[in-house]
């Protein structure tokens, strides 16, 4: 009956900065489902440069709009790590514009809207969920709070404490600290690889002019996109935006030029401790990125590795004894590159073993048979078909994708802005087409290297 | 043209017109009206099994979600756990056969256990969903209650219970409900305890499953994109073939304020816990929509009250409030996590901002922010099929799913004054009735003792 407590709208910054990383693994689901079932979409580039794309899904009662803004922790120079997800919160919480933010945050609650906000390695999502009747209310606001920003010493200073706090949340929790240390571990010396949150002795010396600068270079309209999903009477919706997006100003930011990591050469092992009765361990591997043709045999890979009712990597660690309390898997792809993370909680007693044999099957899983076919005779009858049942899962996912129309219309923000020159092939028609063959390639690819960040979060040892 | 200027010409054609064109309208709103109001169908099987059924085209997907009434309160005493052990056994694959015949299907399912049920949801593409039922069904019906089986289990249950402690919120939310439901089973996990685990036998587990996994203790309510006759027909040869049994009755335990009201627990972390828990009364649908309103008003993010220890105070990144909500009653739980080094500023804090809180009047705004953040949240719910499915055999269950169908929820919402959310407010946001609870790192406890006012 609890069902509602740890969910839904507690607080606007209650999801991790995580969340973006976490929002990815189902972008290209959600992707699929936008290209290929919605056709009630329109796609505008305003004057200024805006990419928009308004979906239309008469079901809906509340109107989703997502902004994507091309700036993300990649963009960030070693002296102000941690300026795009500071700007972000600053953005949502602090400032004046023609009204102090906290008057904007109570007009949006008046009218039934929530707003929210996200930092990734990419970009940054802002998203205003609200009542389809209170649409011109709530970008009206929307718009004041994330354009006409104004920020005094006071706000920095203040927003720097919450920072602090949060970057304090995060080091006590092991799947924060984990996936932290993973990224640095697994993208050193790349843009991907320092913290997305930034380090506290930095924070602390973010100055006004640098945040303001942000703002002005990065939140042009030109550098954005703008996603909207719900019911969409005739023009109306195009007019709104017009009216509130086609009045900014600003020039195209040429980003910072990023390439793809070079090799890591070795496998990282990093061991923590905290209070805490059962073991963490996150193995990450570089995997492919989001405009690479092999990411959907590892989507497909990840998914028979980890997930559904009888994953592949359970049945190996069942097969050595080891039990797990979990185990989640899942393939993050970036623009310059993938990871992939398990993660596990298990007896402390048991990492050394599960590392073992989570390193070594990953590096022989390009031996492996996925389907009936790949065996014969007999063995056919028997034979566990992975493949097939990952290719349903992926596409139950995509479809699963198409229903909230918050995630829907991030997704598709995130789209228009990182991919907005490449083109992709239809996703579930190549998802079926994939063979075992082309899984075994792309693990021996991504896999069959011992390149990887291994990060063990173990209790203190005084409760050892 | 031609048209035009007749209309134009002939008053009486123009009237006719302008009235056909209103009919036209109104028909039209109506349309539209349906599109986002349609009613699931609620019936019940000849053995007793009641059957939610919603349509919703727009991914091709089921989700199919399972109430078995009972949950942590059918768990017989001394064997916290059980309800949860028997429903993973009912549904874990029995066999290869079984789980060969499952992965085809790519389906999900998930099994959780609360104070008044126990929750199965399964997930699987339409195309899918015949085959998944029937297999579903067969091991639901007839589960293999082996001691190897269930000494696996157990074992899995035991590491389930330390992930729950070890996560600071799960660990704060069980020990409120063991401080205000020491003498039920609201106020333990549904995972049990050692000892409980270790007390289960095979048989106990058997004879829960012939009480309570029967048609009439079941509510099924499913979102799908197929015609409701199709789902009907394949639950009246699954599901509608479990034996009827009866349902579970009980009391519903209430509340009872705990003498000690100060908990503090240690945990070695750079982060200090600080909540409060206040007692709800037990759930009708007034008392679930008016304790949501008083969660969005009191720690619903940005504009709630309890905001401007973030905001105003740098005190915290996470602030805010949850509820557990229980038939016979449930939590209040407002938070704060805090730098350890802050704790015993912030511990200062957060009780005068409460008391204020306490000692101030709602007005209309928050009456208006209450109603509005519900209706979002709600919204926000339907839009998942798999949410939109348990939320729905949840209101069932309580016998609130009239008052909050989507087609009487707005006139239900209007009709909640302010008098009535003020009392609810005065009646629940009580300190006198509170307890504070702290997880904190032991070296801050000395800070506290350092730096108490007076």
């Amino acid at each position: 009956m609890n069902q509602r407590m740890k969910i839904g709208r507690k607080c606007l910054k209650n999801l991790r900065i995580y969340c973006l990383i976490f929002l990815l693994i189902s972008f290209t689901f959600t992707l699929a489902g936008v290209l290929q079932a919605e056709k009630n979409e329109v796609n505008l580039v305003l004057e200024n440069g805006l990419k928009v794309l308004l979906v239309h899904r008469a079901d809906l009662p509340l109107v989703h709009v997502v902004l994507g803004v091309g700036f993300g922790s990649r963009d960030e120079t070693p002296s102000v790590y941690g300026l795009a997800h500071f700007l972000e919160h600053a953005l949502l919480f602090r400032g004046k514009r023609s009204k102090p933010a906290e008057e904007i945050h109570a007009e949006l609650k008046r009218i039934g809207a929530q707003i929210n906000g996200h930092t990734g390695l990419d970009a940054t999502l802002f998203e205003l969920s609200v009542p389809r009747e209170e649409l011109e209310a709530g970008l009206k606001n929307f718009v004041d709070l994330i354009f006409n920003f104004n920020l005094s010493e006071e706000d920095l200073s203040r927003e720097k404490e919450i920072i602090l706090e949060e970057m304090n949340l995060q080091a006590s929790e092991p799947l924060s600290l984990a996936l932290s240390l993973a990224y640095e571990n697994l993208f050193p010396g790349h843009a991907y690889g320092h913290p997305l949150i930034g380090r506290a002795d930095i924070v602390k010396e973010l100055k006004l002019d640098q945040v303001k600068e942000a703002h002005r270079e990065f939140y042009s309209p030109a550098n954005c996109s703008l996603a909207v999903v719900g019911d969409l009477d005739g023009g109306r919706i195009e007019e709104l935006i017009k009216r509130y997006f086609g009045q900014l100003k600003g020039k195209k930011k040429s980003r910072p030029a990023v390439g793809p990591p070079s090799p890591l050469g070795k496998t990282v092992r990093l061991e923590r401790e905290m209070d805490v009765q059962q073991s963490h361990l996150l193995v990450a591997c570089r995997a492919p990125d989001i405009s690479s043709p092999d990411q959907y045999a590892f989507d497909l890979l990840t998914t028979i590795m980890g997930r559904g009712l009888n994953p592949w990597l359970a049945m190996v660690l069942g097969s050595r004894r080891i039990s797990v309390t979990n185990l989640s898997i899942s393939y993050n792809s970036h623009r310059y590159s993938g990871i992939l993370l398990i993660h596990l909680i298990l007896d402390p007693k048991k990492v050394n073993l599960a590392e073992r044999v989570i390193s070594q099957s990953l590096r022989q899983l390009h031996q492996e048979n996925f389907s009936p076919d790949d065996v014969l005779g007999e063995a056919r009858d028997y034979f566990f078909d992975f493949l097939s049942s990952a290719k349903r899962q992926v596409q139950l996912n995509a479809e699963r994708a198409l229903e909230e129309g918050r995630k829907l219309a991030s997704s598709v923000a995130l789209y228009l802005l990182l991919l907005e020159d490449i083109t992709l092939p239809s996703y579930l028609e190549t998802i079926e087409k994939i063979t075992s063959t082309d899984l075994r390639r792309v693990a021996s690819k991504y896999l069959g290297r011992p390149e990887m960040a291994i990060i063990v979060i173990n209790p203190l040892k005084k409760i050892k | 043209m031609i048209k035009l200027s007749l209309y134009r010409d002939d008053k009486r054609l123009r009237s006719q017109f302008i009235f056909g064109l209103t009919l036209f309208l109104f028909w039209l709103s109506g349309m539209a009206l349906s599109q986002t109001s349609l009613q699931p169908s609620v019936m019940t099987l000849s053995n007793g099994l009641q059957l939610i059924l919603d349509q919703n085209p727009h991914s091709q997907t089921t989700a199919v979600f399972i109430l078995i009434k009972g949950g942590r309160l059918a768990d017989p005493p001394g064997k916290a756990g059980l309800g949860y052990l028997v429903a993973r056994l009912s549904l874990d694959p029995p066999d290869t056969d079984f789980l060969r015949e499952f992965m085809k299907s790519g389906a999900e399912i998930r099994v959780a256990s609360r104070g008044d049920f126990l929750l199965v949801s399964l997930e699987c593409l339409s195309g899918h969903f015949e085959s998944a039922m029937k297999l579903i069904y067969r091991t639901f019906s007839r589960p293999i209650f082996s001691g190897l089986r269930l000494n696996n289990l157990k074992e899995a249950l035991k590491n389930y219970q330390k992930k729950e402690l070890d996560d600071i919120d799960s660990r704060a939310d069980l020990a409120l409900l063991e401080a205000f439901f020491s003498s039920s089973p609201y106020g333990l996990s549904g995972y049990g305890h050692q000892l409980s685990i270790k007390n289960i036998k095979v048989e106990d587990a058997s004879s829960y499953h012939q009480k309570y996994f029967v048609g009439a203790n079941i509510i099924m309510s499913i979102v799908s994109s197929l015609e409701p006759d199709t789902i009907k027909t394949v639950i009246e040869s699954t599901f509608g073939r479990l034996p009827r049994g009866e349902g579970f009755s009980s009391e519903f335990p209430s509340s009872k304020l705990p003498e000690k009201k100060e908990i503090k627990l240690k945990k070695e972390t750079p982060s200090s816990l600080l909540t409060v828990a206040f007692p709800l009364p037990p759930l009708s649908a007034r008392n679930y929509v008016l304790a949501n309103f008083l969660d969005a008003i009191v720690g619903g993010g940005p504009g709630s009250k309890i905001w401007p220890l973030r905001s105003e105070e740098g005190l915290a990144y996470e602030v805010g409030s949850r509820l557990i909500l229980m038939r016979g009653g449930g939590l209040f739980i407002i938070y704060l996590k805090t730098l350890a080094e802050k704790t015993a500023e912030a511990r200062v804090r957060f009780q005068e901002k409460l008391k204020e809180i306490e000692r101030n009047d709602l007005n209309e705004d928050d009456l208006e922010i209450g109603r509005n953040s519900f209706r979002l949240w709600l919204y926000q719910q339907f839009e998942a099929k798999i949410k939109k499915a348990e939320l729905q055999a949840i209101f069932r269950a309580l016998e609130i799913d009239h008052d909050l169908a989507e087609n009487s929820l707005e006139a239900y919402l209007n009709k909640i004054s302010l008098n009535e959310l003020a009392q609810f407010f005065e009646e629940v946001f009580d300190l006198e009735k509170s307890v504070f609870l702290e997880i904190i790192p032991p070296e801050s406890d000395l800070a506290v003792e350092r730096n108490q006012p007076g």
